[in-house]
């Protein structure tokens, strides 16, 4: 193995950590700050939503509509699992029917 | 409440809950483990990549920069920028980091992808577990991740295709029950929609992965009005 191979893998895993630690030190830079702190409340859906969004509109009908299909089955039986296999399913099905 | 610590029950607890994402995970990884035998790494670069940088969007896309002479310097920033997200999703889990002590803390967090933050969101905020839950998902992520790289790697000539099975919409699947999980109430529209619409608009404009960062921080900052009237 080269050693600039060697050089870029070791980089490449150290700023991703960076990245993974970065979060909690952020945070307590803000702590106190009521409308901070507001918007911390806001974060988790919020990143969940925007990594969403692309998945659910941008890639095609059948995965928009599977979206809703997943959607429903999780709201009605509060089930991570079932959603799972229940959305894979719809989409396999959407996709040959699209 | 908000219950700190690491147990084993909870690292149990996320093992389980991880293990039909981890079928997802390992379809990509063998896509990856293949990838990396048309760009040129080697075995070796291969598993140093998964083991070490864990980090499944980067990795793809550094195997596109992966021509000799290194583009060392544009490998690591692309990666660091990539990587940004991991961020916004660490401070999100800080009221439970905080009281760990250091040791655990540091360790623990090079565990946290994008599945193994959602998953162990999703059940530390409603105090089903603590911060163990991430040592379970993450381990067997990791394991997911490292073993279908290796397999990928060997198998060679047989091409998966995730898409065939679905197993493409698993991540989607996964997110989204997750997110059907944190609701509230009607509050919570403004974050969604505001989240959800910049980052539709940054993944049209912008190539990589700001659209997340983005989306996260647009949807968040809605907190600056929401709660002016109860402060």
């Amino acid at each position: 193995m080269q050693t600039d191979s060697l050089i870029a893998i070791v980089g490449m895993a150290l700023v991703t950590y960076l990245t993974r630690i970065g979060g909690p030190p952020l945070v307590r830079l803000v702590r106190g700050n009521r409308r901070m702190e507001a918007c911390l409340a806001r974060l988790p859906g919020s990143i969940l939503a925007a990594l969403l969004a692309p998945l659910v509109f941008a890639v095609g009908p059948a995965e928009a509509a599977a979206s809703a299909v997943t959607l429903l089955v999780s709201v009605k039986f509060r089930s991570m699992p079932l959603a799972l296999v229940a959305g894979v399913w719809a989409v396999v099905i959407f996709r040959h029917m699209i | 409440m908000k219950i700190s610590g690491l147990s084993l029950d909870s690292a149990r607890y996320g093992a389980m809950r991880s293990l039909p994402v981890a079928v997802s995970v390992f379809a990509y990884g063998m896509v990856y483990g293949l990838l990396t035998r048309e760009a040129d790494l080697s075995f070796t670069e291969a598993v140093l990549s998964s083991g070490l940088v864990f980090a499944g969007s980067a990795q793809f896309v550094a195997l596109d920069m992966w021509t000799h002479p290194l583009p060392v310097a544009a490998l690591i920033f692309t990666t660091f920028i990539v990587n940004l997200r991991h961020v916004l999703m660490g401070a999100s889990l800080a009221p439970w980091l905080d009281p760990l002590p250091r040791r655990h803390r540091w360790p623990l967090l090079f565990l946290m992808a994008d599945e193994t933050w959602a998953l162990t969101y999703g059940a530390i905020h409603k105090d089903k577990s603590d911060m163990g839950f991430m040592v379970g998902a993450g381990a067997v992520i990791w394991a997911a991740w490292m073993g279908a790289t290796v397999t990928g790697r060997m198998v060679g000539t047989i091409i998966p295709n995730p898409e065939a099975f679905g197993l493409d919409f698993a991540f989607t699947a996964v997110f989204l029950a997750l997110l059907a999980g944190l609701w509230k109430g009607k509050g919570d529209i403004p974050p969604w929609l505001v989240a959800a619409t910049t980052a539709l608009v940054a993944h049209h404009f912008i190539p990589g992965k700001w659209y997340i960062v983005a989306g996260g921080l647009a949807g968040s900052l809605t907190g600056l009005w929401g709660n002016r009237a109860d402060g």
